[in-house]
């Protein structure tokens, strides 16, 4: 099954995926419904993204690395207006991932 | 309302804590469009305010941007407000934020949902910026919480960054004894046709990113001997949806803060000319928390780098601010007509004045945003007359 594939080496911390992802969706300027979350710290020169695929599995996709969870092996984390557990999953928007046609950097890619 | 745009301002009385929500005419949009112009409509004299463009927010090449103004003596001076915190002020429902009079205590402003209070400070008292913005988000609970925080200088940190605040805003919010300005932005906004807003963005970040190459990170702006005196210089970052990631990290050296996001390209060569040697970081960072940019050209006097920090700290040494209308944040970046737009329109004016994107494509981005025909022209003339009138950018 086709998923979203995410090279942190190439993250520039731009975000815009997680509207991107969001306006595909439901046509509106937001964040909320983004199968995509970015996730910053300044303090700590840290940031990244969790894109939420089918049948829960979440990427975690860190500058150290990028690594699967399965449902239920996810514990802590910040709170959040909305826990990208909560979200929609990502559907690979039914063809062509918009977020891979938009990242400058082709951080995201489609793989399986 | 139209498209991109929520139809609300907040309006806020520090001397008589008061804030109240107001709708903005249709009709003033039409005429005014947004950013700059709109805020320079809304600010009465000696208030600061906030405001998105149409197209802050957009996932369009440095599309991040909204606009802080410092309205003093008639006379409006206007800044870019960027990393993530564009996107979330629009999102907090109000498209504007007009602050006017001063607070009889320290409170800071938070804004979310369509809701805002004013919070009591006194605990933030004594706080550099960054301590500011570390107390805010523990105390809402949010680490995406945006944050404009003030401290002893002139210049605002927004989320532990400074640079972009050449003209004062965080100086006003101080004398306003207004400690910070917090948002989170969790609403929507519609659009017209969001499938060809998709379509066009796309476009525009491939072409943009082509144009950016390899330029990356804040050595790309500094001269070779500024560099190197910052020696941990790490991992590069852009602001939202912009394809120039033009901030470095940096090590601080600090247990609790162990980076600095790095976008002062100014003060960073300003201070390595009148400066000896020695490592700039910590240096910097010591200004920045205290609300210090050095914009101003300090000359080559080869200060200790301790002593002259101190000296900018307590005010015997200058650290001016920009002289226009619009802050460029940029060496080599001056006013003129395509920055202007970027102020109309919401994006950033360092991307625009070195990338020089065609302004076309991003009027084509708005009429299908906005569904509806919006002239360069128009953009063009609004942007130009708040940068030659200066004093009065009034509608």
């Amino acid at each position: 099954m086709p998923h979203l594939k995410y090279h942190p080496e190439r993250c520039i911390g731009c975000a815009g995926c997680e509207a991107v992802c969001n306006i595909q969706r439901d046509g509106l300027l937001s964040t909320m419904l983004s199968s995509i979350m970015f996730h910053v710290e300044e303090e700590n020169g840290y940031f990244g993204i969790i894109i939420k695929r089918q049948g829960g599995e979440l990427l975690i996709g860190r500058p150290e690395g990028v690594e699967i969870r399965r449902p239920g092996e996810i514990t802590g984390g910040n709170a959040s207006a909305k826990p990208i557990a909560m979200r929609p999953a990502c559907d690979m928007c039914h063809g062509k991932p918009k977020c891979v046609m938009y990242c400058p950097t082709d951080a995201l890619e489609e793989g399986d | 309302m139209p498209k991109l745009f929520n139809g609300n301002m907040l309006f806020v009385d520090l001397a008589e804590g008061t804030l109240e929500e107001r709708k903005i005419d249709d009709d003033l949009f039409r005429r005014r469009i947004g950013g700059a112009p709109l805020l320079a409509s809304l600010t009465p004299n000696e208030s600061i305010g906030l405001a998105a463009g149409p197209l802050t927010g957009l996932p369009c090449p440095a599309g991040g941007m909204a606009v802080a103004c410092v309205e003093f003596e008639r006379k409006h001076r206007f800044a870019p407000v960027l990393l993530n915190a564009g996107l979330e002020l629009k999102l907090t429902g109000f498209d504007a934020v007009v602050i006017e009079g001063k607070s009889e205590s320290p409170v800071y402003l938070w804004i979310r949902d369509e809701v805002a209070d004013l919070v009591k400070a006194e605990k933030l008292s004594g706080k550099d910026a960054w301590e500011t913005i570390v107390g805010i988000r523990k105390e809402q609970g949010d680490q995406r919480v945006q944050v404009i925080s003030s401290s002893k200088g002139t210049s605002a940190s927004l989320d532990y960054v400074s640079g972009w605040d050449g003209i004062g805003f965080g100086g006003a919010m101080r004398d306003m004894n207004l400690r910070a300005i917090a948002f989170r932005g969790m609403g929507e906004v519609p659009l017209a046709d969001h499938d060809a807003v998709l379509s066009k963005c796309s476009e525009m970040m491939k072409a943009s990113s082509k144009t950016v190459g390899q330029r990356s990170g804040v050595r790309s702006l500094i001269r070779p001997e500024s560099a190197a005196r910052i020696k941990g210089l790490k991992r590069d970052r852009a602001c939202f949806s912009c394809p120039y990631p033009c901030m470095s990290y940096a090590d601080t050296g600090d247990a609790t803060h162990q980076s600095a996001l790095l976008m002062d390209q100014i003060s960073i060569n300003n201070i390595a000319k009148a400066s000896g040697e020695g490592d700039l970081t910590a240096p910097l960072v010591r200004l920045h928390r205290n609300g210090f940019c050095l914009r101003g050209d300090m000359g080559a006097s080869k200060s200790p780098l301790d002593g002259l920090v101190e000296k900018i700290i307590s005010g015997q040494e200058g650290s001016s601010s920009t002289d226009g209308t619009f802050d460029t944040m940029t060496e080599g970046v001056g006013e003129y007509d395509l920055i202007a737009a970027g102020y109309v329109l919401g994006v950033c004016p360092r991307f625009l004045g070195l990338m020089q994107p065609p302004l076309t494509s991003y009027c084509e981005l708005l009429d299908l945003a906005a569904g509806e025909s919006i002239k360069r022209e128009t953009i063009l003339g609004l942007g130009n007359s708040l940068m030659m009138e200066g004093t009065n950018g009034r509608a």
